[in-house]
Formats: structure tokens, sequence, C-alpha cells
């Protein structure tokens, strides 16, 4: 080593060499540990080898190319060249630039141009001018390479953009094993590298991994059974027709598509309104059911509003390019996210179709696809005209109800049985109705009114004291409002505030709150303060927040009435977001009883504040209120007593008249906190039901503006500063479009589907293998440029780019049925997944398929398995998106918007709708639900083609103690009870076949069963411990079964959901 | 002493792998197998990219990032402009205007001047607003960033672009790229943790999310209330005595099924399901302030049980203190457009008394413990307001638009100098004029002081290699202790 830049300690220069190597044969993103040690020990094989790098001879494209691209296109590149060299086109580069000295004298390298300005000292002179030198590796590269000649090989057209045909099945060494041409492909390659394949994988395991390759769903016990029972030489061909007629096929395959549709039931961005989307979803699941060909697929997707007579379904299907984001941000530009939204549309289609990173070349000349910044406009300009905005949801079409029986049927029943209960409560009445008044016996009157000193409305309302010692709001009615009002007390001791709200003529609909259209308000936040006992006056004064006054706590709010997501407590969270109303009962006096967190005591005459915030907007403000206070402490004296009724409890229950009798048992009634309770479910039931009859179902759609707009070039991607003008096209490295069409998105659609279009095909089969095996024939499923990886196998890749291009004598053209079947009956597919260290050291990512598919389920498909093995599932297909349990107030806690807009609270689902499949759970852009995306389900803003698989503690933590997975296991544990064999051996065996479809060895059962034994001992011990356990969940807790050993099995049917296997397709 | 739980695991996994292979192969992938920290894997994921860092000897640990959500305005807390109260109710200079789009006033809104009094403090001689009596105290231990600048002026790409260098989301942010870059520190504790408190504008999942990096890097948002982790607590009924025998028969059975495939997935998830265990205790202690002393308390104005930006700045601590490497703590409510929700009177005067003295008391804390000098404060919003008003001069209409032209985010501790103030404003505290910093070059200095060159830092998706700072940013060496 001569050469004196070469100063890095070696050590570190070998280190870099080699992470280049590695860097080179495992461009793996590692998702996971386990992969690791295998990469060390890869890692110590090639130290050997690196030794030899510097003799070894450069290679332009792997080693000199990267290092231009990466360090020197920026200034000498396609889109600028400084001192006018250029080295992205060999001709330009090897002219070298203004100052006419070539760029290298071949074998030459202390003497070139090149070399010397990358190794020069002088800071003026050193290239890359930006950022650090090169390092000591890549001027090494570039030494050697000039001393090796400068060979610059002439540029071979890139593999993906040549139109592929099919190439014949190789010859194999062995002819036993193939069953189809995939398996002559692999095999060939395999014995290339003296490996052979993995014996076919057992009958059980066989039907799981094909039910979940192609339904998402875990097979029933009968279907295992039934599965393994035929032995007839069908049998296998025929599960797989069976799989794939089943219409939980379309919503599996669905929901694949959906993350590339970026579909998403909001809007996105900060705001991220709620859009009614669905309709699409259903579009895609049933297109898939139906095995429409994916010509047909693609075209209606792109240009379905554009075909001739467009039908419903096709409009529908055009939604596919407006599933991007809309931006309602007040003070936003619309025509800023309107351009955000059109270039989404280009990296999507690009990215779903063409397998290329389009969006490169939004701002420059891509760096390095022969995508030219004007070929990117001229894409752009397909779907720069259609009438959409960068906000709202327009333009969307209405479409027909969804059925929504099962739903009506599930809430009358639920409606019935409240309706039994609530009359079960009825009966008991009387009885709690003489508890109770023992219990305020000489405290009906526990209420002072307090006396007014001042109230001012900061929104300019005047405010007037009545003789009744309420409030009433005149005048000007401002959107928002806070009232502050003070008081003297007369009580040394307060314990709870009561806020009455009171009816009044003046007031729109009488009131009490003064929107006009109702009467109603929304009381945002409630609050109370008040002049420490010793402080004097002066204290208070030094500025607006005294310590002298200080704040008192409400720790708890109730209210005679609560419209839905208005609660009480919402008054006193602190958070001005959520507030108390009263819809639909309006016109009448309500109340709400504030308890403070601890009694305040005080002098008599001391001085207490109020503030009453009404932030909502709209008037919804208070409009006549009362103010009380109570030093009173038992609550349940707390609910007030209307004076006559207090009258008649003073009298002795014999001395009452009938008329009485009913006055306080009418009361009373009013008062149990059971009866409200089923009052307001019965009356949420029923407003569900009429919401459901007079629901209006909408689906946003492409559509195309009368007048086009003109399409520019963005100078450096900004929507504000214009270029050229261009017009529709396509890249010219691909072929062009048909001369006599109008350039439109049609005519785009049906470009993308051409025979020579050398893409569409291969991307989309490399999808489909990607489905099953885990990872694609090219890794890159959404980049098929050069910088994408090359195809593990690229004849197999061009052969089923073919066979689903081109159809068969017994398949036609575009038939993805026929791509799945081809690919599942392979006897690649059919191997067991078990690796020895041979295969795990030659290839540890199982790309050269010497064994079967081994990996993590996807998000949904976890929950969709934990419901189906426990029953809960509910098989319903499409519809309205479901809210399954979530986490209470996650929305809330990072301040999504206001209620008004139905986007503040989570609207957990009735009944059937919170065991449905993962794909209809309502998707919110910014914050998906935390179960999904814990297990790395994207947030559906930008086309994700393929999901990182990550292996976390949080996704343990989410698999034990998430609701839904402990309410699977309970379920579970009955149906153990309930279904299997009565002895725990046998139990077992059962619960394990139900989650992994084959039979536990002996000592897996073993493990199971001491399992269920060490719990139940335990539960014996502390039974409280089962009770508590088994309250998980809404679905139904068969009452007959052992409550210990229920938990018992609840607890293996925990352990059984988190087992590696049990989230593996294997 | 006896072996933990996990410790046993690993002495019997690792007999068992052992017997097994009897490789060097197996038992070197088995033995850094369980080892590894899953929460932090610069290792592997070196492998993934380019070399990761740190790429030299870094000055700083720890980074808490203390995020004022909304845009506070620099115009009444830090950059004294009497130029603007001279000014005040008269219209802007036309040419400044020219070219600016803005989000929600008007061209014609007036200029408005500040009605809080300003005063120099410590040897920079920086001005501060009567709004931060506490910060003025420390101030030498401070360097102000007066020529601050960002390009974004709506909440969501503002945010973005504050925290992941990209205004769209699906970029990784800020605290994801230092757990790629370095892991962490703490076996038991995610790498970066995200704090929230106050309300207004609403804060997306993506300003902490991994966008394209594996999703381990993701910040974990730390709950205020219920479980401070999603799923952390154990049902009723559960106990830790229980989930652990459940957690005994989940790894053995892991174990059988290991032993018949030896896919190494297997194994990680057996680490996994063992960290999450070891997280059901060290989460709920680390949230537990009730612990700490009386004058803590004081000194933060912190109240257990009640979630506030006090008890995030001292949990913040704590989770420094535990090796946790990016706290990033988000404080909501600094939109003051005017208003009764939003105003430059009230609002403004609440949100500073809810972070100045937590904010300070934590500096002092970490200094007192010998941890501020590896450990960074940054303080700031996704951007400024307005010299322009916006609303009605009176106390609870008067407000201002938001400004990403120019304005202030402060530094201190962790290799930063302290005591400067570096770049300003114009005379009316719209465009940063000298020594301006951009979002890219707070990230690139950033990723300095923690070793990590910033154009190395990369990660490739899409065919392109992404990194923090896209492809712009400079180390802003002045700022360096």
């Amino acid at each position: 080593m001569s050469i004196e830049f070469l100063r890095d300690d070696s050590l570190l220069s070998l280190i870099r060499t080699m992470r280049l190597f590695i860097h080179k044969f495992f461009r793996e993103p590692l998702f996971a540990c386990g992969r690791i040690p295998l990469l060390f020990a890869a890692l110590c094989c090639l130290v050997g080898s690196t030794f030899a790098a510097e003799q070894t001879k450069v290679d332009f494209a792997k080693d000199i190319q990267p290092i231009f691209t990466k360090r020197c296109f920026e200034c000498h590149g396609p889109d600028k060249q400084k001192s006018g060299l250029r080295l992205d086109r060999k001709a330009d580069a090897l002219k070298g630039g203004k100052s006419g000295k070539p760029l290298f004298l071949p074998g030459k390298s202390a003497e070139s141009e090149l070399f010397q300005r990358v190794t020069s000292k002088d800071p003026d002179e050193i290239m890359p001018a930006k950022g650090e030198p090169l390092e000591a590796q890549q001027i090494n590269l570039l030494r050697a390479w000039i001393d090796q000649g400068g060979v610059w090989p002439e540029e071979k057209k890139h593999w993906a953009f040549s139109k592929p045909s099919r190439p014949k099945p190789p010859e194999v060494r062995s002819k036993g094993w193939p069953r189809d041409a995939i398996d002559s492909f692999i095999l060939a390659r395999l014995e290339k590298e003296n490996l052979s394949p993995s014996p076919e994988a057992d009958r059980a395991t066989l039907i799981r991994r094909l039910s979940l390759d192609l339904t998402g769903l875990p097979p029933t016990l009968e279907e295992v059974d039934a599965f393994l029972k035929d032995r007839s030489k069908q049998a296998y061909e025929n599960l797989v027709d069976r799989l794939l007629a089943s219409p939980h096929y379309g919503e599996h395959l669905a929901r694949w598509w959906l993350d590339l549709a970026r579909y998403s039931d909001s809007n996105g961005y900060q705001v991220d309104l709620a859009r009614s989307m669905w309709p699409y979803r259903e579009w895609v699941i049933n297109a898939l059911n139906r095995n429409m060909p994916f010509d047909q697929f693609t075209i209606e997707q792109l240009a379905g509003d554009l075909l001739p007579n467009a039908t419903l379904d096709q409009k529908i299907a055009s939604g596919f390019n407006r599933n991007t984001k809309s931006n309602d941000e007040g003070g936003g530009d619309d025509e800023e996210y309107r351009t955000k939204a059109v270039k989404d549309r280009v990296a999507t289609t690009a990215a779903t179709w063409l397998g290329l990173t389009m969006m490169c070349a939004e701002c420059h000349t891509h760096k390095y696809d022969p995508i030219a910044q004007e070929e990117y406009y001229r894409f752009y300009a397909f779907f720069n005209n259609t009438v959409d905005r960068g906000n709202g949801t327009e333009p969307s079409i209405p479409v027909p109800a969804p059925p929504v029986q099962t739903k009506v049927n599930y809430l009358r029943s639920s409606l019935d049985r409240l309706k039994k209960e609530l009359s079960e409560a009825e009966r008991k009445l009387p009885a709690e109705q003489t508890v109770w008044e023992h219990r305020i016996a000489g405290k009906t009157n526990v209420w002072t009114t307090l006396e007014l000193t001042n109230a001012i409305s900061t929104g300019g309302a005047t405010l007037t004291n009545l003789p009744d010692g309420s409030i009433l709001a005149t005048g000007g009615n401002p959107t928002y409002d806070t009232y502050q009002i003070e008081a003297v007390t007369p009580l040394t001791n307060i314990t709870a505030i009561l806020l009455e709200v009171l009816p009044d003529p003046s007031l729109p609909k009488n009131g009490p709150g003064r929107w006009g259209q109702t009467g109603n308000f929304i009381l945002d936040e409630f609050g109370m303060t008040a002049r420490s006992p010793s402080a004097n006056e002066d204290e208070g004064k030094k500025d607006g927040t005294s310590s002298a006054r200080r704040t008192l706590f409400f720790s708890k709010a109730t209210a005679d009435w609560e419209q839905q997501y208005y609660r009480a407590e919402h008054a006193v969270d602190h958070n001005p977001k959520t507030g108390w109303a009263i819809s639909p009962k309006f016109g009448q006096r309500h109340f709400l009883i504030a308890e403070l967190s601890e009694p305040f005591s005080c002098k008599a005459g001391t001085k207490v504040g109020f503030r009453l915030d009404s932030y909502h907007g709209n008037n919804h403000i208070i409009g006549r209120m009362r103010l009380s206070a109570t030093a009173e402490r038992d609550p349940a004296a707390l609910w007030p007593v209307p004076a006559p009724i207090a009258e008649v409890l003073a009298l002795s229950a014999a001395n009452r008249s009938p008329e009485q009798q009913r006055l306080v048992a009418a009361h009373y009634r009013t008062v149990s906190p059971n009866i409200r309770r089923l009052e307001r479910e019965i009356f949420r039931l029923n407003e569900r039901e009429l919401e459901l009859a007079n629901m209006k179902y909408t689906s946003l759609v492409m559509k195309e503006a009368s007048e086009p707009r003109t399409t520019y070039i963005q100078v450096r991607g900004n929507f504000l500063e214009k270029g050229k003008m261009v017009t529709p096209g396509v890249p010219a490295v691909l072929p062009p479009l048909e001369a006599d069409q109008t350039p439109n998105r049609l005519a785009l659609a049906q470009w993308l589907m051409k025979s020579e279009n050398p893409l569409t095909s291969r991307v989309t089969v490399n999808r489909l293998w990607e489905r099953v095996f885990g990872t694609g024939l090219v890794k890159t499923s959404e980049d098929f440029g050069k910088q994408g990886e090359a195809p593990s196998h690229p004849e197999l890749l061009d052969w089923l780019a073919c066979e689903f291009r081109d159809g068969t004598s017994s398949a036609p053209a575009w038939d993805i049925k026929h791509i799945l079947k081809l690919i599942v009956l392979s006897a690649t597919y059919r191997q067991n997944a078990a690796v020895d260290d041979q295969r795990l050291q030659k290839d540890p990512y199982n790309r050269l398929l010497a064994r079967g598919p081994r990996f993590r389920m996807d998000a949904e498909m976890i929950r969709d398995q934990a419901l189906a093995v426990s029953g809960l599932l509910n098989p319903e297909i499409g519809g309205p998106s479901v809210y399954p349990i979530q986490v209470p107030n996650l929305w809330k806690e990072l301040g999504f918007l206001r209620p008004e807009i139905g986007m503040d609270e989570w609207p957990t689902s009735d009944g059937p709708d919170l065991y449905r499949r993962g794909l209809y759970t309502f998707w919110r852009r910014v914050c998906t639900y935390p179960t999904f995306a814990t297990f790395d389900a994207p947030s559906r803003e930008v086309c994700i083609s393929r999901r990182p698989r990550s292996n976390t503690p949080l996704q343990a933590l989410a698999s034990l103690n998430d609701p839904v997975f402990l309410e699977a296991a309970r379920v579970l544990a009955q149906r153990i009870m309930s279904h299997g064999p009565a002895d725990p051996d046998k139990q077992a065996a059962y619960a394990f076949r139900l989650c992994l479809a084959r039979q536990p060895t002996s000592s897996e059962r073993q493990r199971l069963v001491s399992l269920y034994e060490q719990q139940l001992k335990g539960f014996e011990r502390e039974p409280a411990a089962a009770d508590q356990l088994l309250q998980q969940g809404a679905a139904e807790h068969v009452k007959t079964l052992d409550p210990l050993k229920l938990a018992a099995w609840m607890i293996v049917g925990n352990v059984l959901l988190n087992l590696d296997e049990t989230i593996t397709k294997e | 002493m006896n072996p933990s739980p996990f410790e046993q695991l690993n002495l019997s996994t690792r007999r068992k792998f052992f017997q097994q292979c009897g490789t060097g192969m197996g038992a070197l992938a088995l033995t850094s197998l369980l080892k590894t920290n899953l929460f932090a894997a610069p290792a592997k994921e070196s492998l993934a990219g380019t070399p990761i860092g740190p790429h030299f000897k870094p000055k700083a640990k720890n980074i808490i990032y203390l995020f004022q959500s909304g845009g506070p305005s620099h115009l009444d807390l830090f950059d004294y402009k009497p130029e603007l109260i001279k000014r005040n109710g008269q219209q802007m200079p036309e040419e400044i205007l020219k070219n600016i789009r803005l989000a929600q006033i008007g061209k014609n809104a007036a200029v408005l001047g500040t009605n809080y009094k300003f005063k120099q403090y410590g040897k920079s001689g920086v001005w501060l607003s009567e709004l931060m009596p506490h910060l003025s105290t420390i101030v030498d231990d401070v360097a102000f960033v007066q020529g601050f600048y960002s390009e974004a002026f709506n909440h969501d790409p503002a945010t973005l672009f504050m925290n992941t260098g990209a205004q769209l989301a699906g970029r990784p942010s800020m605290g994801s790229w230092f757990s790629y870059g370095l892991g962490s520190e703490n076996k038991d504790l995610p790498a970066f943790v995200v704090l929230a408190t106050g309300f207004g504008q609403p804060l997306t999942n993506n300003a902490w999310g991994s966008g394209f990096l594996p999703t381990v890097h993701q910040g974990v948002s730390l709950r205020s209330q219920g479980d401070p982790v999603l799923y952390v607590s154990n049902p009723p009924g559960m106990g830790q005595e229980r989930r652990r025998q459940s957690l005994d028969a989940v790894r053995d059975l892991n174990q059988m099924r290991y032993d018949v495939l030896r896919d190494p997935e297997i194994a990680t998830r057996i680490s996994a399901y063992e960290l999450a265990y070891r997280m059901q205790t060290s989460v709920p202690d680390v949230m537990d302030i009730s612990k700490e002393p009386p004058d803590m308390h004081e000194k933060y104005g912190t109240t257990p049980g009640r979630a506030s930006f006090a008890n995030n700045c001292l949990l913040a601590r704590r989770l420094v203190e535990r090796g946790v490497r990016f706290v990033q703590l988000y404080h909501r409510g600094w939109d003051h457009h005017g208003g009764p929700d939003g105003n430059l009177v009230f609002d403004l005067k609440k949100r500073c008394l809810e972070t100045d003295q937590p904010t300070v008391a934590l500096i002092r804390d970490l200094k007192e413990r010998g941890l501020l000098d590896d450990t960074l404060i940054v303080w700031g919003g996704e951007f400024g307001r307005t010299p322009m008003m916006q609303g009605k001069m009176t106390p609870d209409q008067i407000g201002r638009d938001h400004h990403p032209h120019g304005y202030t985010v402060w530094l201190a501790g962790g290799g930063i100098k302290p005591g400067i103030v570096y770049g300003k404003t114009d005379e009316l505290g719209f465009y940063a004029v000298e020594n301006k910093v951009h979002v890219h070059d707070l990230h690139a200095t950033i990723l300095h002081l923690f070793g990590l060159e910033h154009t190395k830092l990369t990660y490739r998706f899409q065919g392109r290699d992404y990194r923090l700072t896209d492809v712009a940013g400079e180390v802003v060496k002045p700022l360096l202790a």
C-alpha cells in the first residue's frame, strides 16, 4: 500500500471492505435479530476473500457507477452539469468537462484528472465539492479501475425493460421431484447450489398453510379431518379449488390489494376526517372473488369512470385513485394538496403496475432509471384533469345501502333483552325506594342557591340575574363564550356544586341552550376557584394568576341526562375538546352535579368563582342556569328533590295519597342509576336502528373536468414554480401509447395491460409469489428499476409473467386464481419448513426455496385467527367499516377533533360487529388500530408494496393482553369444555388442533396439561382471580361451566394464541 | 444469587442449542441472539444499508426534545423587536410580504408589537420576556438559535418537517433514526419514548413513526392515562406469577418447535416474550414518580397522578437515567391565533406557567446529577408566529398567525456551546437574516453531537438511500462546544 491517502487504520479498512461485501451479498433489511448471527458467520467466511479485493477486477457497474451516482451526480448528472461535466452517460463523461482534460487516462491513475481531483489536498480542487471526501476504499476502487484500463461497458438495456418471452423449463437431474414448470426452475437452481429440496410437509400443515394463504383463515377441525381422510389423488387439488372458491379468498386478497391502493376510512393529514370509501373495498373483494381478469381489474380502477356508459360499479372502482389524502386543515392551500394527491396517483400507479419508483423524478430526472423529469410530468398529466380539490371528499356518488338485517336483528334482540332487564329493575324499584327514602330522610333540601356578585360573558352576551337566582343570557350571541361568575357562599364547607340549566321562553326552542336550531349547548369545561380563606384581598391582584386564588378540582360529575359522547364527566375532565350536552331532550330543565375531589372549607361569605367554557362554536352556549352548593357528604342525597316531592317525603308512607305515592315513585325512577343506565342504553339502540334505516352511503370517485387543466413541469417539484408545458405521455423507455387514442387515463390503463408492456405482468406475478413465499422473486417488489434487486429466478419470473399475460389452453389471460393455483400446487410450495445448518448457512432467507415458506402472519390475520379458532368470528362479508374494542380515549388523548364531527371518540360497535375480520376495521390514518400497527400494518397514507415483519416485545404484549385476544382465550376455553372430550389430555389436544391443525407431540400435549393442572390448582386457592379473569369480553358467558376449570383453560388458550407457530404461516 | 428467569432461559436454551447443532456456527448464532437487545439493533441494521454509527466519538448520549406544539410566539418570548413595537398597528412593508403565503390572515394584517416586558440576561445578554422568569436564570447554559427557519406553514406538514425532515407523512422520525443508528442503552425499555400533554392542535403518530424503517424503531408513546405502554398490564385475575407461569409454557412450547424446525425467528420470539415480561415491571416502575422526594416535586411543580408537562419533565429525567436514548415531550396548546382557546394573553401565559418552571428544573436537575453534559435539550415548535396581528385587540381575541420564516429554537447540554445567541431575524422578526439555521441544519447538528454523520445515516427504500436531512443540511459548527 504505497498510496499515501491510505492512512486508515488497516483494521478499519478491512471492516469497511467487509461491510461492502456484506452489503452486496445480503441486501436484506433485517427485521428480526434472528438473522444477525448468520451474517456474522457469513462475514467470517468472507474475510478470506476480502484480502483479494485489491487484485480482483474492478467492475464498473458494481463498483464505480454507484460512487458516481451517490457522490457526483448531484452536480455532474442528468439535471446539472457543473463545468460541463456529465457522468451519467459514457460518451459525455469520457470527454471530460470544460477544462478540456479527459476524465482519465486508462492505465494511468496518477495522471488522471478524476483521480487527482478526488485525492486533492486543495480545498478548492477536491471533489466532491460538497460533503466529506470519498472514502479510502472508494478512492482505491477508482484507482484500480483506471489502472485496469478504465473499462466502461456500453450500457445494456435493464432486464426489466425488455418484454418477457416464455423460457423453456430447464432440465433437472432429480426428474421425480418437479410437479410443474415452477419446480423445474427452482430445482435447477438448487442443483446448481448443491442443495436438495425438503420433503413434503405433513397434510395437517399443508391444509393450514393453504387455508391461511388462500383465505387468510385457519381451517376448521372438520376441514382438517376431511382432508386427512381423503386419500384420493385429487384431494390436494380439490382442497385448493375449494379454497379458491371460498368468499373469504376475495377478502384475503383484497386486504393485500388495499395496502397498494392505500385504502383508508379517513382523509389523512392532521384533521383526518372520516370518509365513506367502503364501497370501493367491497368492489375489490367482489372483483377478486369473481376472478375478474386482471386487465379489466386494472382498467376499471384506473379509468372505470371513463368507460363508455360506465356502470355504478365501474365508477366505484375508479375510487382506487381517490384513496389519496385530502387536507381539511384551515388555512391550507387547496391547490397544494391537490397537486400532492396527483403526485401520489403517479407514485401509486407506477409502483403498483410498473414496479417503478417514478416519484423520484418529481424534482429532478431520476437518478437511476431512465425517467426524465419531463416524462414524470407527462405521466402526471394523465391524472391532472379531475375535479377533486385538495380538501373534502367530493366528487363522490351515492351507492345503494348494504344489507343491514343482521345488525337490525342484533339490535332488536338486544333491545328485547334490555327491556326485560328494565322490567326486572322496575319490579325492584319499590324496595330500592324504601332504602333511598331512609337514606335521605331529613336531607331533601341539601342545596343552597349561591348569591351571585358578578357575572361576565367574555363573548359579549348580557347576563341578567333573575329573582330565582338564575342567570339569563340575552343580547349578543357569540360563537364561543366563557362565563366568569363570582358568588359568595354562606356555607363553611362545600362538597359539590349543582349546575341547573333551565328552559326560558326567550331562548331558541325554549332553551336551555342558545343554539338556534335546537336549544342545545355544550359545556366544554366547568371550573371552580376560590380565594383561600386566609388570603387578604391585595395578594390576589399581582397578576391574572394570583397565588391566593386557588383552583378547586372536581373529581366526578353526573347529570340527569347525557347526550351520547357528551357525558357529564367531559365537563370536568380538563379537556376543552370534550363537553356535556343534552340532545335530544331540549326545552326542559337538566342538571349536572359536580363533586369536589376534597371538601373545601372556608369562612361564610367567602368568594368563589366559576368558569363555564363553551368552545364548541355555533352558539352552543348555556342560555339560562343556576348554581347551588352543598356541604352534604352522602352522594345519595345530592340528587335534587323538587319541593313538591320533598313535601310528600316528609309524610310517612301511610299518610300519602295514591297520587302522592305515584309522584314519589315517578321521581325515584329518575333517581335510580340502574334505570337511567338501562333507559339510556335502550334510547341509544333505538337511535342506532333509526340511523341504520336512514343512513346515506357514498363512495369517492374520479371525475374528469370538462375543461382540461394544463400541466406544467414543476420546477424542483414546487407546484408554485411552473416550467415548460407538457402533454400526457409515457416514459420513452417503455412501449408507446396507441397513436390514435386520446391520451387520457383510459388510454393509460389500456397501455399498462398491452402485451408489449414488459413490467405489468412481471410485477403482478411477483406480488402473488410474494404473498405465498414471503419474498418476491424480485425482493424489491415495488422497484423493478436499476436500484431494485435482480430476480432470484429470472426465467421463472418470465415464465410466470407469460403464463399470466398470455394465458394457456386451460386458463384465460390475466387469471389471478390460475397463477395462485399453479404456485400452490407446486412441489416447491409443499415442502416442509424445517431448516438445517446447511440450508441456513447457504440460504438464510430461503430465497432459493430448498424448504417451505415460514413467516409471521400479517396483523389482521393474527386477530382473525384468534377469533376463528375460538368460534367468535363473524364471517359476514362486506359493508361499512366496524369499530372493534379499542383502548378507550386513544383518539381523544391525541386531540383529534371535536365531537361534532363524530371522530373524537371511537364509536365501539355493537355485538357481532366486534368480531368481523380485520379488514373491516375502521382505518384511521393518523391513528391506526393499535394492535395492527404493532404488527406492522401501515397507516395507508401511501402505497405500500410489502409490509415489514418485525418481531418485538410490544407484539407479545398485544397478543397477551389486548382484550380481543383475552376474550378469544376465554371463549376458546368455553369451546374446549363444551365441545371437547372431557379429559385434560384430550382437551389439550383438541385445543392445540383448533389453533394449529396438527396433532401435538406427546411432550407438547403434556406441557399443556401440566400448565392446565398448575393453573387449576392456583385458581382453587384463589377462586376470586378466576372470576376476575373470566370477566373478559362481551361474548356469551356460559354459566354452566366450572369457573375454575374454565379459567385454567383460558390460560391455556392464552398460551396457545401466543405460540410462535400460531402466529406463523408454516 | 439466583439467576433471573431470563438468565435461566439463556443458560438452558444455549446449552440445548450447543447440544443440537454442535457447530460453531450454531453456537455463535444463539449466543449473540440471546444477548441481543431487541430495541437496539445497530449492528444488524448496518448490514441493511450504509454502515451506521457512531461514525465518530459522540458528545451526547441522550436527547430530551421538548416539542412545543402549535408554534410558540418567538416575538413574545425570545426575540425582542423594538421596531415592531414602534410600528404597532401599521401596515407591513409590501416588499417583505411579496412572495409569502399566509395560513389564515391577509396581507393587510397590521404589525403587532409585544405587550410583554423584555430584559437582558446572562453573559450573552439575551433578551427574554417576563413570561419566562425561570429560563432567565439559566441562560448561561443555553444556546438560543434566533435565526431558525422552516418551510411549512400548516401544523401537520410543519410538525412532520421538524420531526422527519419531510412535509409528507411516511419518513422516519428523528427518534427512529436515532434508534436505528445507535440502538438503545437499556434492554428493558424502548430507545425512543414519546410523552404528550396539553390540548389544542392534534398530534399525529407519524411524527414519531418509523416510516419505512422497521417498526422496532418507532417511538413508543407512553400514555398518562391507563397503561403507559399499551397492554403492558395484565388483566385482573392474571397477576405476575400467573403471567410468569403462562410465559414459561409459551417458552417451553416454542422451544419444542424450535428443536424441530430450527428457525432462528423462533428464538427471537422467545426473547421478545421475555423482554415483554421484563417491561411489565420496568415500565410501570419508571412511570411511578410518586417515589421521588417531596423537594423534587416542588422543584418541578409535579403532582403524581395528574398528567402535566411538569410530570413529563420529571419522567424524562428518569427515562434518561435509565438509558432511554431519545425522549420526546410534546406540549400542545401554543397555537395562539386569538380567540377564547388560543390568545396571546391568557393562553400564552398559561403555557408559560405550565412549561417554564419544569423545563428549567429539568435542566438544573440534570446538571446536578452530572447528566447535562451528555444529554442534549432541544426546545421549540414547528414554527413561530407572524409579526402581524390576527384577531382583535382584546385580551381574549389577540393572536398571531403561523410563521416559518424566522423564529427561535433553543438548545442546552449535550455538547452545545452554552450561553450564546446565534443568528437573528430582521428588525421586524419576519425573516431569519443572519446565521440562518434551517430544519435540516438542526437535524445535521443534532446527529453530529451523537457521533452521526448525517449524510451517512441512510436507509435504502424504494430504490433510494434516504436520510433524515433529505439532500441538504450542514452541521452548525458555531453551536458546538
